[in-house]
Order: C-alpha cells, then sequence, then structure tokens
C-alpha cells in the first residue's frame, strides 16, 4: 500500500470529519469514565448507547467481525484493559481524547502520544516473544451471538436494551 | 441555539460518529480503530496498520480545524507534575492498546457495535482500570 492510493486519501477525510466530531462534542472515554465513578454517569451512557444503537444497526446489518485480532481474546483483553484504564486516567485522555487535546493545542498530549511508543516497543520487542504460546488466536473471533447461540441481531438488541435500560436509569437517578 | 452550542451537544456527536462510522464500513469495508494504528510508528506491521495510521493523522487535522474555527485552539503549556503523569499513563495505555490489540477507545466506538467477545471484555478491563487509576490519583 502507498500513500498515493485513494483509498488512502480517503481514509485521510474520513479521519477529518472523525476529528471534527469527536472536537465538538469533546470526546473522552477517560473523562466521561471519572464523571461516572463522581457519581453522573449519564453522558457516558449517553453516547456510549446511540453510538451502539446505530453503529451496531449498520455494521450487524453489513455483517460485523471482532475488532483486534492479534492475540485471540480472553484474559488478556481484561489485562491490557486494567493498564490501559489506569494510564488514560493518570494522562488525562483515551486515545481519542488524547489525539483531540493534541488537534486543541494541550502539549501534554503530545507528551503522552510519544510516551505510547515505548510502552508499545516494550511489547512488540520484548514481550512479545515471551509471551508466545501463552495464548490461542482462533480461526474465527468469536462475537456474542456465537457465545450466546442467538442470532447477531438478538445479541445485537440484547446488548441494546441493556444500555437503554442503563440509560433511562441514569437519568432518573438524581 | 447556534450552530456552534448545537454541534457540542453529546447526542449530536454520538450520532454523527455512528453515521460516519457505518458510511466508512459500507464505502471502503474499513472502519475508526485506535492504539493498533500507531504500530507503524515502532517499525511494526506497517503494511497493516497504514491506513488506520493515516485516518488518525486525519482526526488530528480534523480536531485542529474544529478548533480553530470555534476559537478554541489555545496552546496549553503543562505543569512538570502533568507532564510526569502524562509520560507514565502513557507508558501504561501503549502496553495495554499493544498487549491485547482493540484494547482503547475502539471498544466503545466499534468494537461493541461490531459484538466482538474481545471488545466487551476489554471494556470490562478498562472500566476497572480506570476505576483503579481514579482511586490513586483522587489518593493524591
Amino acid at each position: 500500500m502507498t500513500l498515493a492510493q485513494p483509498t488512502l486519501l480517503l481514509g485521510f477525510l474520513f479521519g477529518v470529519v472523525f476529528g471534527f466530531i469527536v472536537q465538538r462534542m469533546s470526546f473522552c472515554v477517560s473523562t466521561d469514565l471519572a464523571q461516572a465513578f463522581a457519581g453522573n454517569p449519564r453522558r457516558i451512557l449517553t453516547w456510549l448507547t446511540i453510538i451502539f444503537i446505530i453503529t451496531g444497526a449498520g455494521f450487524v446489518y453489513l455483517g460485523p467481525k471482532a475488532v483486534g485480532q492479534l492475540r485471540g481474546y480472553g484474559i488478556y483483553n481484561i489485562i491490557s484493559g486494567i493498564f490501559f484504564g489506569v494510564g488514560i486516567v493518570l494522562s488525562g485522555g483515551c486515545v481519542l481524547g488524547t489525539l483531540r487535546r493534541m488537534g486543541e493545542g494541550f502539549l501534554h498530549s503530545w507528551v503522552v502520544f510519544v510516551s505510547w511508543l515505548p510502552g508499545m516497543a516494550l511489547v512488540v520487542y520484548v514481550l512479545n516473544p515471551i509471551l508466545q504460546g501463552t495464548y490461542h488466536i482462533p480461526e474465527k473471533m468469536p462475537l456474542l451471538s456465537d457465545v450466546l447461540h442467538i442470532s447477531n441481531w438478538a445479541a445485537y438488541a440484547l446488548v441494546a436494551v441493556v444500555l437503554l435500560v442503563m440509560t433511562c436509569w441514569a437519568y432518573r437517578k438524581k | 441555539m447556534g450552530l456552534k452550542e448545537f454541534s457540542s451537544k453529546v447526542w449530536v456527536g454520538a450520532v454523527l460518529f455512528s453515521i460516519v462510522n457505518v458510511f466508512m464500513y459500507y464505502s471502503i469495508g474499513k472502519f475508526w480503530i485506535g492504539g493498533s494504528s500507531f504500530l507503524p510508528l515502532i517499525g511494526s506491521q506497517v503494511q497493516k496498520f497504514l491506513f488506520p495510521l493515516v485516518v488518525n493523522a486525519g482526526v488530528v487535522v480534523g480536531t485542529f480545524l474544529a478548533a480553530l474555527l470555534t476559537r478554541e485552539f489555545i496552546i496549553r503549556k503543562p505543569t512538570s507534575d502533568i507532564v510526569k503523569r502524562s509520560i507514565l499513563g502513557g507508558f501504561l495505555m501503549g502496553i495495554g492498546v499493544t498487549l491485547a490489540p482493540g484494547t482503547c477507545s475502539t471498544p466503545f466506538v466499534t468494537g461493541m457495535p461490531m459484538l466482538g467477545v474481545n471488545s466487551f471484555l476489554s471494556v470490562i478491563g478498562i472500566v476497572i482500570g480506570a476505576y483503579i487509576g481514579y482511586r490513586w490519583v483522587g489518593r493524591k
């Protein structure tokens, strides 16, 4: 793939549109999770539910596939999530939140961005050879529907209902 | 309500983000991803993740343009304490996104709507980790 390919140009333009949207809505998983821990989960549940309902409908219709298949699934997702979760609170932004703040002029977000690289290099060049054989990558990464033995639409509806109930609860809570 | 105020509503952003995400998948068969897209910067999987890297370069340009247009662009210098936290936090994020690719902002906006079991597990881990971080930062 070369940089001259139209797909890359399209990708860049999609990125600009995404950037415009996340800047306007002040997207940040880290800030919104902290707000939820402080007792106000409305904001995170609002966007999470809307994104799940609309994006999920589109993806299920077009044919869903699991994202992130390099190390299978299981305990690594939980451990990675914990590293990432602690990291986003300390640095004050998730990946999209950090990219947003970089564009908004926050110099510390550029520091965060550069600091990702040694962490990534540690895993790729030091830990990966050690971890080989400690995980299994299935031929097809399972979807929620595979695990629950229901259709994709039923799994989608189930998660959508759970998120809607949680969001309604958050708005009714004083 | 002006356009600037309307566009800053969280539900408006969520609806627009979703529409663009689905349209991208429909039109070119790709979707937004976060952490793994930066692997080419450390010389790993350059071909595979060149596209998402370019998308995220576009994200930074898009946020810059939006901030400029709405006069929200300001250069903000951090204190030394914030720099220290940023370095440690960024380093931990780097480990997290690479140990199990797809564990970043991605499961919230792309992975869960794709119904991937790994994304649901990642979200559980992120919430646990963020809570630990929240308590840790709160104590300082």
